[in-house]
């Protein structure tokens, strides 16, 4: 019984950590993507609160929960509210799959920086990541208005198409790695000694438009479209109910994802030991800030497809190259071994 | 004119399609500018200077002897003081405007026979700014000028009245009276846009 | 304490399929539907069977469901005929096959011996798929050609008139 209530507090004690480290690091990536955006269109972004506007986040926190909360009429109240949280709770959940680093000894408990290590981690991810779409959905509907509820189809079309590349995509690394667990995955790479983006750089390009996709980043945000759709699903929701969404989607969203492109094909904590005990924790975050920081960079870049060139590219061009990569994968692996 | 009309094969072959080298000009270009150095004016810290020309708040210029020549016949029918608006009340500007009922100008007949504007008013909440009440006032009196932070706390703030109106022209005479009437600072900065330009004359 | 977790995804798994048939909004009655899929999807993880759950999760979960909830979602139902009250010629007919199915069960329940588990089962992925490709080889690539069939059908369906 000691020996349980000590796991479950060293469960508990990674939950509340991960949970302060996502959530803050999240709010502080919308003062990051506005600096950036403002120096890409040469302007300066937030300056005014705090120094460099740092304290921004926590300004427009506050802003968001003093302000009124105002429900549309004819909106489907519990499940105009239960939309916020199927949106959040997927992008919370997909990290809890991820593992940060080795493990490692704590006072004699073994400790795995990672919140559940299930060998289907995988499978979670696909399935926390389409989850996500019920969020969309039933916000769309619930606030009954039509910009909102053509946003949620919309997304519901890219996540449904996109999620099935996704899973294709990363078939190739699952043949090479043998498991679908992410401490196997990362750990094979290392063992090896080369990055999987080596083995698979279709698959690194199919997955990170599957991010794009999945995240509601450009190209593919045609569920946001402001133009058209004004900002999309929610756009009926005000206060931190509307902060959840783009929190989640956006913020939340993107770095579960960069995470686990990073344990994928970048080798997951692997690294030069350059900071001692904290080394793998600084490689794992350097990489998937590196990441978070592209797809940021892409968002200021690119333009937007067109609401029917999306899916199109999902089904007629992604999801071919995807199966042909998985093909080959598979021939390679067989003929010349891999796996285990 | 001929439209000339490009295949996808003309704009991007199948290399730069499988190394989205579309893409990556793009990328380029974002990050080229992210490291320039930001053009923003940080506005209540740093604020700008119009050109002189700058189509901002109306002023009455007033009648302190600097004036041309030509002008100076007029005072024998208007009562005029010396440091107060140099305007007939001709309703000249009312006439160019575009929203006429935006001025309220009145004037009467002084005991002496001469006239004496007691009312010039400028709902600058309808005004569009297009200065068409500049170019025909007869007498060079209204003009605008270079202050642009107009906002106020209540609708009667945005009404000009004379003495305002009056305040505005002698602070824009003394700050700028004295500039060239042009619009850019400089020929030098004038050519970098519009190129040398070889007049006729 | 692996009967908590049990009784507490049991709970809650029976509450959302008997909300699911209870409930009177369509919407209301798929969220309770996809409540119950997650539920049963935490009920197999409870039980060990990893891979169970994350198919239930992403097949049920979201390719089947999602489909329900698009369908249902965009049907405008202030135009579909309302009923309300109770289906007496449903029930009529229903009443008898689910009391002979519950019968069945009980019967199979109380008599049969409830099968245990041989061997402790490592990797849940590899034997299944290893199980999917030796021994049920056949029945499995049935089942594609019969999806195959219906994808082509479908499309068939689906295909705008020339």
């Amino acid at each position: 019984m000691n020996e349980f209530l000590v796991s479950l507090l060293i469960t508990l004690i990674k939950i509340g950590v991960l949970l302060g480290v996502a959530l803050g690091l999240g709010a502080y990536l919308t003062w990051f993507e506005r600096k950036l955006a403002g120096h890409i269109q040469a302007r300066l972004g937030p300056t005014v609160v705090g120094p460099f506007g740092l304290l921004q986040p926590l300004a427009d926190g506050l802003k968001l929960m003093t302000k009124e909360s105002i429900i549309p009429k004819g909106a489907d109240v519990p499940v105009y509210y239960l939309a916020i949280m199927m949106a959040v709770a997927p992008a919370i959940l997909l990290f809890s799959v991820i593992p940060f680093g080795p493990e490692f000894t704590l006072f004699g408990y073994q400790i795995k920086p990672i919140i559940s290590d299930v060998n289907i981690a995988l499978l979670v991810v696909f399935a926390m990541g389409s989850l996500a779409v019920y969020g969309t959905i039933f916000s769309g509907w619930a606030s009954n208005s039509k910009y909102a509820f053509i946003g949620s189809l919309r997304k519901a079309a890219v996540i449904i198409a996109y999620e099935v590349v996704l899973g294709f995509s990363v078939l190739g690394v699952i043949l090479i790695a043998g498991t679908m667990s992410t401490i196997g995955i990362v750990e094979a790479q290392i063992e090896r000694g080369v990055w999987f983006i080596f083995y698979q750089p279709v698959a690194f390009i199919l997955f990170l438009f599957c991010m794009l996709a999945e995240s509601g980043r450009v190209p593919f945000d045609i569920q946001e479209a402001e133009a058209e759709l004004v900002t999309g699903y929610n756009v009926e929701y005000g206060g931190m109910r509307f902060g959840a969404l783009p929190l989640a989607e956006w913020y939340l969203n993107v770095m579960a994802l960069s995470a686990i492109a990073v344990v994928l094909f970048f080798g997951g904590w692997s690294g030069p030991n350059i900071l001692g005990p904290f080394s793998p924790y600084f490689w794992f975050l350097a990489k998937m800030f590196g990441l978070v920081f592209f797809v940021i960079w892409l968002h200021w870049t690119l333009p937007r497809f067109q609401a029917k060139d999306v899916t199109e590219i999902a089904w007629k061009i992604m999801l071919p190259l995807a199966l042909v990569n998985v093909l080959v994968t598979a021939v390679v692996v067989y003929f010349f071994g891999g796996g285990t | 004119m001929r439209i000339k009309r490009l295949s996808r094969k003309d704009y991007l072959n199948v290399v730069e399609a499988i190394f989205f080298i579309d893409f990556l000009k793009g990328l380029s270009v974002t990050l080229r500018n992210l490291f320039r150095k930001p053009i923003t004016t940080e506005y209540p810290k740093e604020k700008l200077t119009p050109p002189k020309r700058f189509r901002g708040a109306h002023g009455h210029f007033v009648w302190d002897g600097t004036e041309p020549d030509s002008l100076k016949a007029i005072e024998k029918f208007m009562s005029y003081e010396r440091g107060k608006s140099r305007c007939v009340a001709c309703y000249m500007c009312q006439t160019a405007c575009p929203m006429p009922t935006l001025f309220r100008i009145e004037a009467v007949q002084m005991p002496d026979g001469r006239k004496k504007v007691v009312r010039f008013d400028m709902n600058l909440l309808n005004c569009l700014f297009c200065g068409l009440c500049v170019d025909a006032c007869p007498v060079g009196c209204l003009t605008m000028t270079d202050l642009y932070e107009l906002a106020g706390y209540s609708r009667r703030d945005e009404v000009l009245k004379m003495d305002r109106l009056e305040a505005h022209a002698v602070d824009f005479k003394n700050r700028r009276g004295n500039e060239p009437d042009r619009i850019w600072p400089n020929d030098k900065e004038r050519e970098k846009l519009w190129g040398k330009i070889e007049w006729s004359g | 304490m692996e009967w908590i977790v049990f009784g507490a995804l049991a709970l809650w798994l029976l509450v959302s399929v008997l909300g699911a048939i209870l409930v009177k909004s369509p919407v209301h009655s798929i969220l309770f539907f996809l409540s119950s899929v997650l539920a049963m999807a935490g009920l197999f993880l409870s039980l060990g069977a990893e891979l169970l759950a994350g198919l239930q999760l992403i097949i049920y979960a979201v390719a089947i469901v999602v489909f329900y909830v698009l369908v249902i979602t965009t049907i405008p139902w202030e135009k579909v005929k309302r009923f309300e009250g109770v289906y007496k010629r449903e029930l009529a007919f229903g009443l008898p096959v689910l009391i002979v199915v519950f019968l069945l069960m009980g019967y199979m329940v109380l008599k049969g011996d409830l099968a245990e588990p041989v061997g402790v089962v490592e990797d849940n992925v590899r034997e299944v798929g290893k199980t999917l490709f030796t021994s049920y080889l056949f029945p499995f690539e049935v089942a594609s050609v019969i999806l195959l069939v219906a994808m082509i059908g479908a499309i068939l369906l689906g295909r705008k008139e020339e």
